[in-house]
């Protein structure tokens, strides 16, 4: 068995030397493509995580009690709004607390603080889920309290739907030039592949008059697919990294999010590497499919 | 005269073989070889010999009629078995296929490896082999450094790395002197003595004639004269 992997593998390796620019092409475009869909899309996480993090503190949901709610409403409206899903906290803020603060801000002396308060009781609200589409389903859901009503419910609408279309955007840019670069990288697999074939034509020509099976004829140019695609992948990897450090480095001379946090070098290492193999089997399957036919 | 066994080793019935709508490769042959024979297939360039020999490697898939090997019909051999079928037998092509880059140990060894010998087998059976072929002395030489002669020697050694009982050769002494050649076929005589049943397809009649083997004439697609059933018989045939 190892006898027999020895063989398959050393076959496979000699393309690496026969074939060298072909396999640099691939390895490369592999590498860039992978930079750059790996680089994308580990920005639009980041992105979304400091979104998450960060906006929903920031973009925080204002529900306006009707007037005349009494103590026992408030406190159902409270649990109703709790669990309503994607709600992440509900602090109430009795109209009594809220009016002087508010008086204090606008800075208005002549109004009597023993009037009747003319503003109502609400809850601030926290949001696990900040997108436009999720907010104005947790608003509907709260408008339809009976303690609500028709717009009782603000937030921040047009910010959320900038946020929004900012990282569909990424997310739009990071699928079309990944596609693009990954089909590249693909494409130039199947040919290092296809010429690997044309340039052993001898080779396979003496296994098949000799009786090589079709796995031991095929599987060193899968492995050589494999090899260039993981080697891509891990190359990418290195490059993301070098690119992170230096971004750190700017935000922190530059002082706007603080200091990022360490690159997650090993996890993205493998998921390039193993995504890298997966489509180097895949375009050097393709490759095969035809030409290795017993002859 | 050579006997038709009733239980040939190799059996073609009616088979014809059509390249396009017009072009016959082969047309209704019919013909059996014994197990140990020794046939030349002779003829002109285009007659359908080498069509012969693929059809039994299974390099020709397309024929109506019937080829039986060891009593089994090749059109039931699929994709996957043609593999196997191979290690049945041994294949020595016209131009020989050697590996330029290799050794001629290595290029045995190479072709032992890719059917699944370990290192252990290939380094106890290429000396055996380099041996019986007569070009022990040359296996550290690569190929452009053997004369045709010795480059045939070792093709045919390659073919012989599975035991096979059935050699197959196309034109062995295609671009060979004639002293070469002969040596070829003594070599392939002597293999026949070993108990392996030899086909050759040559057009080269001076040596063919001397062989005194069994002759199988093919013309147009067509078997012309065979030897064993009451062709003409050369001089010298035993």
């Amino acid at each position: 068995m190892l006898d027999k992997l020895e063989f398959l593998f050393s076959e496979s390796f000699k393309t690496f030397r026969r074939n060298g620019l072909m396999t640099f092409a691939a390895i490369s475009t592999v590498a860039i493509s992978m930079f750059l869909l790996g680089g994308l899309g580990y920005t639009y996480y980041r992105v979304n995580e400091y979104a998450q993090n960060t906006f929903p503190h920031q973009f925080t949901m204002e529900v306006f009690l009707k007037k005349g709610t009494t103590y026992e409403e408030i406190k159902q409206t409270a649990q109703q709004i709790r669990a309503v899903p994607g709600v992440e906290s509900a602090v109430l803020i009795p109209k009594e607390k809220a009016y002087p603060k508010l008086l204090k801000d606008m800075n208005v002396p002549g109004l009597a603080e023993d009037k009747d308060i003319p503003i109502q009781d609400k809850f601030d609200l926290v949001l696990k889920d900040i997108s436009e589409e999720g907010s104005a389903t947790i608003a509907s859901q709260i408008e339809a309290l009976p303690t609500a009503g028709a717009g009782s419910v603000q937030y921040m609408r047009e910010e959320q739907r900038f946020l929004d279309q900012f990282l569909g955007l990424l997310r739009l840019l990071g699928s079309l030039v990944g596609a693009l670069l990954f089909a590249t990288a693909g494409i130039l697999i199947y040919n290092a592949i296809r010429l690997t074939i044309v340039s052993r034509r001898l080779e396979i020509r003496v296994m098949q008059l000799v009786g090589a099976s079709r796995f031991t004829i095929q599987v060193p140019f899968l492995f050589e697919g494999v090899f260039q695609g993981a080697i891509g992948g891990t190359f990418a990897s290195l490059i993301l990294l070098v690119t992170y450090k230096v971004l750190a480095q700017a935000i922190v001379a530059f002082d706007v999010f603080g200091a990022l946090p360490d690159f997650p070098l090993w996890p993205i290492m493998g998921g390039l590497a193993a995504a890298g193999a997966l489509y180097g089997f895949f375009s050097s399957f393709m490759a095969l499919s035809s030409p290795l036919r017993y002859r | 005269m050579i006997e038709v066994a009733q239980s040939p080793f190799i059996q073609f019935d009616n088979v014809q073989v059509q390249y396009g709508k017009i072009v016959f490769g082969l047309r209704d042959v019919s013909l059996c070889v014994e197990k140990g024979e020794f046939a030349f297939f002779v003829g002109k360039t285009g007659a359908g010999k080498s069509t012969l020999l693929k059809l039994l490697t299974r390099e020709v898939r397309d024929y109506t009629g019937s080829v039986k090997l060891a009593g089994r019909e090749l059109n039931t051999y699929k994709d996957r078995h043609i593999a196997g079928l191979r290690r049945t037998m041994g294949i020595v092509p016209q131009d020989f296929a050697l590996l330029p880059r290799k050794r001629v140990w290595d290029n045995l060894a190479y072709a032992m490896r890719a059917v699944g010998h370990s290192k252990k087998e290939v380094r106890k059976r290429v000396p055996e082999i380099l041996e019986l072929v007569k070009v022990g002395h040359r296996a550290d030489a690569f190929p452009h450094e053997l004369s045709g002669g010795e480059q045939q020697r070792v093709a045919i050694g390659r073919a012989l790395i599975n035991n096979p009982p059935l050699l197959l050769a196309d034109e062995p002494t295609g671009n060979l002197d004639p002293e070469i050649s002969w040596e070829i076929m003594e070599l392939l005589l002597d293999l026949n003595k070993l108990g392996t049943t030899v086909l050759v397809a040559s057009h080269d009649m001076m040596v063919i004639h001397r062989m005194g083997k069994r002759i199988i004439t093919i013309d147009q697609g067509t078997v012309l004269n065979d030897s064993a059933i009451g062709g003409e018989l050369f001089a010298g045939q035993a």
